[in-house]
C-alpha cells in the first residue's frame, strides 16, 4: 500500500492535464495542494466496502443465532443489543478519535475495521426487529409487566451502554494522545 | 441440516447488513437530513417484516411447507436477513450523538430540549416499530 507524490511544475495556462501522469485535471482521486503538488490517491485498492460490511454482517448474525442456542432460557436479545450498543459507541468514537480514514496505511486499517467491525458485525449481532417483534409477542401473551420492563430495560440500558462506550473512548484516545500523531505517515517526494 | 442453517444465517445476515448499508448510503446521499431517517426506516422495515414472517411461518407457511422447512425459513430470512438488516446498536450510537450534539457548547438547539428531543426519538422510534411488526404479525397471520 503506498502513494506516490508527484512534484509538477506550474500547469501551463490552458493545460488541463497533469503534466508528470497525463490524467487530466479533475480525476478524482487527483488532488491539487496547495504547494502545486499533485497526489494520485491508491483509490482502487480499498476493500470494497460491501465485502467488509456481507462479511461482518455475516459473522455477526451467526453468533447471535448461537448464543440464543446456547442460553435459550436468556433474554438473549436484549444482552446482545445492550452489548452491542455499548460496544459500537466504543468502537466508533476511538476510530474517531485515532485519526482520519485517508488513503494513508492506518486510515484504511481505521476504514476497514469500521466497516467489517463497526456497520458489519455490530450491526449485524444487534437487532432491532427481533426486539420489537418480542415485544409485541410479550403483549399478545398478555404480560404487560414483562413488555414495559423488556422494552424499558433494553432502551435505558441499550442508551446508556452506548453512552459509557462512548465515554470510555473518549478517555481512552485522549490518554494514548493520538492527536499528536498528526505528520503524514508515509511519502516524499520521488 | 444445521450446517445448512448456519450457512443460511451467516449469508443471510451477511446479505441483510449489506442492504442495509446500501440503502442507509443511498438515503444519505439524496436525503440529508438532521435526523437521520435511514436507520429508524430500516428498522422499521425490517420490524414490520420480522412480525410477518413470525405469523407467517406459525401458520400458513407451515402449513404448505411443513414445519421443518418453516422453521428453516423463519431462522435464515428472520434471525440471519431481518437480524443483520436491522441494527439496534446504530440506532443508539445516533441517539447519543444527537444527545452529545444537544449538550455540545456553542449549538443553538438549546441543551434541554435537544436531549429532551433525542430520547424522545429514541423511544418514538421504538414505539412506532413496535406498532409495525403488530401489524406485521395480524397479517402474517392472516394469510390463510
Amino acid at each position: 500500500m503506498e502513494w506516490s507524490l508527484y512534484y509538477a511544475p506550474p500547469v501551463a495556462p490552458g493545460s488541463s492535464s497533469c503534466l508528470p501522469c497525463g490524467r487530466p485535471l479533475g480525476t478524482p482521486g487527483l488532488t491539487l495542494c496547495k504547494a502545486r503538488v499533485y497526489r494520485r490517491d491508491v483509490k482502487e485498492q480499498k476493500i470494497p466496502a460491501g465485502l467488509l460490511v456481507f462479511c461482518g454482517g455475516g459473522v455477526g448474525a451467526s453468533l447471535r443465532w448461537i448464543l440464543g442456542l446456547l442460553f435459550p432460557a436468556l433474554p438473549v436479545t436484549l444482552v446482545i443489543n445492550v452489548l452491542g450498543a455499548f460496544a459500537l459507541g466504543f468502537l466508533l468514537t476511538f476510530l474517531a478519535l485515532s485519526g482520519p480514514e485517508d488513503s494513508s496505511p492506518s486510515g484504511a486499517r481505521r476504514r476497514t475495521v469500521r466497516l467489517a467491525v463497526g456497520t458489519g458485525f455490530m450491526g449485524g449481532f444487534t437487532t432491532y426487529s427481533s426486539f420489537a417483534v418480542g415485544s409485541i409477542e410479550l403483549i399478545q401473551d398478555d404480560a404487560w409487566g414483562g413488555f414495559f420492563l423488556y422494552a424499558l430495560a433494553s432502551l435505558c440500558l441499550g442508551f446508556v451502554a452506548c453512552f459509557l462506550g462512548v465515554w470510555g473512548a473518549e478517555k481512552t484516545a485522549s490518554r494514548q494522545a493520538f492527536h499528536v500523531k498528526r505528520q503524514p505517515e508515509k511519502g516524499g517526494i520521488r | 441440516m444445521n450446517f445448512l442453517i448456519f450457512l443460511g444465517i451467516f449469508l443471510g445476515g451477511g446479505a441483510g447488513a449489506f442492504c442495509r448499508f446500501s440503502l442507509d448510503s443511498l438515503i444519505k446521499k439524496h436525503w440529508s437530513h438532521p435526523l437521520s431517517v435511514g436507520t429508524l426506516t430500516i428498522n422499521l422495515l425490517g420490524s414490520f417484516a420480522l412480525g410477518w414472517l413470525t405469523a407467517l411461518t406459525a401458520g400458513a407457511l407451515s402449513l404448505t411447507w411443513g414445519s421443518e422447512a418453516a422453521r428453516a425459513a423463519s431462522l435464515i430470512i428472520g434471525t440471519g436477513f431481518l437480524g443483520g438488516f436491522t441494527t439496534f446498536s446504530t440506532a443508539m450510537v445516533e441517539t447519543v450523538s444527537r444527545v452529545k450534539v444537544a449538550t455540545s457548547p456553542g449549538v443553538k438547539s438549546s441543551g434541554e430540549r435537544g436531549v429532551l428531543g433525542a430520547l424522545f426519538l429514541l423511544f418514538g422510534q421504538a414505539v412506532l416499530c413496535f406498532v409495525v411488526a403488530g401489524l406485521g404479525l395480524a397479517l402474517g397471520g392472516a394469510v390463510s
